[in-house]
């Protein structure tokens, strides 16, 4: 049904997708509680810094983690001569550029979370014997639990359509960093694809309406369990 | 028995609070007073929710809190069951979950206990279902065993009849005596209602701005002038000790000696010699300054008037009388105190429509 190319970008789309949302869990978490929770000037500085991605056109990010990931960059060296990593042109590369482009979507929405959920009902926990810490885990989170999901969906979404950093980042090289939008982007460049390009469309499209179908639901039984009420 | 010492000095924003007071007692104490006085203040304060600026904690002889000495026990460590005002119930665990949450944290599960406390909440039915769809007062019912599970020393409910219709505060309230006697936990009940106090403990605390301005057995405490204050709303009342002389069963009534003074009010339910607490609310006094006759009023003393306060923007005069020894306090209109040329000293009949028992 798919052909071996079309295949391939769809499975390595959904991969650089995982990875980057799945590395961006735990850190999104810990940001976002600092800004919701911290009103110092290191969470201000950090919550500009968190937003700057959503505001900047991708290909300067792009530019920016080139500059810092290639093997003269700060970052790259280290990695390079430490760990003997490289991340330039490999779907690492591309899972950082859309890691980075996402993370504003994905701590905003546990921001809210973390705003709205009411904390006097952690003061409950405390006088019930839980201390800060078993206290987060066991109602903090579970209580922001649906912002958390919905962060998760928007961030997926975005990595699913990240372009512009990543090309910029990482090139276009299938198998490796030509993820659906890079695909589509090199049928349309070629006289003759555009059937090529209208099945891209297709698949892309589709990926992106199961993707979000599924954490809509997943984000409602999320609310259900806490409120009753899957809105 | 334990000694339990409250004392602090904490400043939040212009509001102070300076607090000192004793508990020995393993019996219902209440804490009153008007809304904004600074009550809610204590509970944190003993709970560790908010730090004082100085001051000493001692519950149960041991310390939670000594500036002096730079002692400061976490919350989670103080064991202190307290309820809130809003049942503060985790959303996302059932009821059987919430209830285990403290008791997880304190103690080993005893089966006994655990079932002892869901028979007296009466909450066996409804175990198993989130605590979203629980309506107010099993969701505070729940809030009082969640607490009590997790072994306090002593149990805070901070206005916790807030929101909750009569019939179903009455219910908790009886829940509460039962717990204090049947689990022989002391309990400090935070309220401003006189009617939940009276019904409830054995002793009273009144903060009035941030301190205590009185204390004591109920019965010692009833004359305090402000206590009649504290009612709902804008009834004013006066409250008064009585002994029960007499029922008459054919006008199913209570014959009541007030320092002399007889009175009768419905049937009580209650012995002959024993001691009432009634009430009387101003607006059901009523002022003459002869006998009336033909009068539905049984309740007709023969008093005199001691003080006289005049509220010219509700155009009403507080009138204070004694009966017997004490006071009680009849509101007529400014029209009526012109019409009766009423003044201090002048012997009046104080016409009482209703008199309502609330204690004992």
């Amino acid at each position: 049904m798919l052909s071996a190319l079309e295949l391939e970008a769809l499975k390595l789309s959904a991969f650089i997708a995982i990875i980057a949302v799945s590395a961006s869990i735990i850190p999104g978490i810990i940001i976002a509680w600092i800004i919701s929770k911290k009103n110092g000037f290191i969470a201000s500085i950090l919550n500009i810094l968190v937003y700057l991605p959503l505001v900047l056109p991708p290909v300067v990010i792009g530019y920016v983690l080139l500059l810092l990931f290639s093997h003269n960059g700060v970052i790259g060296n280290f990695l390079y001569e430490n760990f003997n990593i490289s991340v330039n042109f490999s779907w690492k590369g591309a899972a950082i550029a859309a890691a980075v482009v996402s993370f504003p979507l994905l701590v905003r929405s546990i921001k809210l979370g973390f705003d709205t959920f009411d904390s006097k009902i952690e003061e409950a926990a405390y006088m019930n014997g839980a201390s800060k810490i078993d206290c987060f885990f066991s109602i903090t989170l579970p209580q922001v639990l649906p912002s958390i999901i919905t962060g998760l969906t928007l961030a997926f979404a975005r990595c699913l359509a990240e372009f512009g950093a990543t090309i910029t980042f990482v090139s276009n090289i299938p198998g490796e960093t030509q993820t659906l939008p890079l695909a589509l982007y090199t049928a349309t460049q070629i006289p003759g694809t555009e059937q090529a390009a209208l099945r891209l469309v297709i698949i892309s499209i589709a990926l992106a309406f199961i993707s979000v179908a599924i954490a809509e639901i997943l984000a409602k039984r999320a609310n259900k369990r806490i409120m009753g009420n899957p809105n | 028995m334990y000694q339990n010492h409250i004392k602090f000095e904490l400043t939040q924003g212009n509001f102070k609070s300076n607090i000192d007071f004793n508990l020995s007692s393993d019996k219902i104490i209440a804490i009153t007073g008007l809304s904004g006085s600074g009550k809610s203040t204590i509970a944190k304060v003993i709970c560790g929710l908010i730090s004082p600026n100085k001051g000493l904690i001692k519950l149960n002889d041991k310390i939670l809190y000594c500036s002096n000495s730079r002692i400061n026990i976490s919350p989670n460590l103080r064991k202190i069951g307290m309820v809130f005002q809003e049942p503060r119930l985790f959303s996302h665990m059932t009821v059987i979950n919430n209830l285990l949450y403290g008791q997880r944290r304190n103690a080993k599960l005893n089966h006994k206990k655990l079932e002892k406390i869901i028979k007296i909440l009466g909450i066996k039915n409804i175990l198993k279902r989130k605590t979203y769809n629980l309506s107010g007062g099993e969701a505070q019912r729940v809030s009082i065993g969640r607490a009590l599970l997790s072994e306090p020393k002593i149990l805070i409910l901070d206005e916790p009849l807030t929101g909750l219709d009569t019939p179903r505060q009455n219910k908790i309230l009886s829940i509460i005596k039962d717990i204090n006697k049947k689990l022989k936990i002391p309990i400090l009940f935070i309220s401003h209602s006189l009617d939940e106090i009276i019904f409830i403990a054995e002793k009273i605390i009144i903060i009035e701005k941030g301190k205590v301005v009185a204390q004591g057995p109920i019965d010692e405490i009833i004359s305090y002038k402000k206590l009649s204050y504290f009612n709902k709303g804008n009834k004013k009342s006066s409250l008064i000790k009585g002994v029960i002389i007499e029922h008459d069963k054919e006008y199913l009534s209570s014959t009541i000696n007030i320092d002399g003074v007889l009175m009768t009010s419905k049937r009580i339910n209650d012995k002959i010699g024993s001691n009432q607490i009634l009430k009387i609310f101003s607006k059901d006094i009523s002022i003459a300054t002869e006998i009336p006759t033909n009068i539905s009023i049984n309740n007709i003393l023969e008093t005199k008037i001691k003080k006289i306060k005049i509220e010219k923007q509700k155009g009403s005069v507080d009138l204070t009388l004694s009966i017997g020894k004490q006071e009680i306090t009849s509101e007529v209109t400014f029209r009526s105190y012109k019409k009766l040329k009423l003044n201090i000293g002048l012997q009046v009949y104080a016409l009482i429509k209703a008199v309502s028992i609330v204690g004992k």
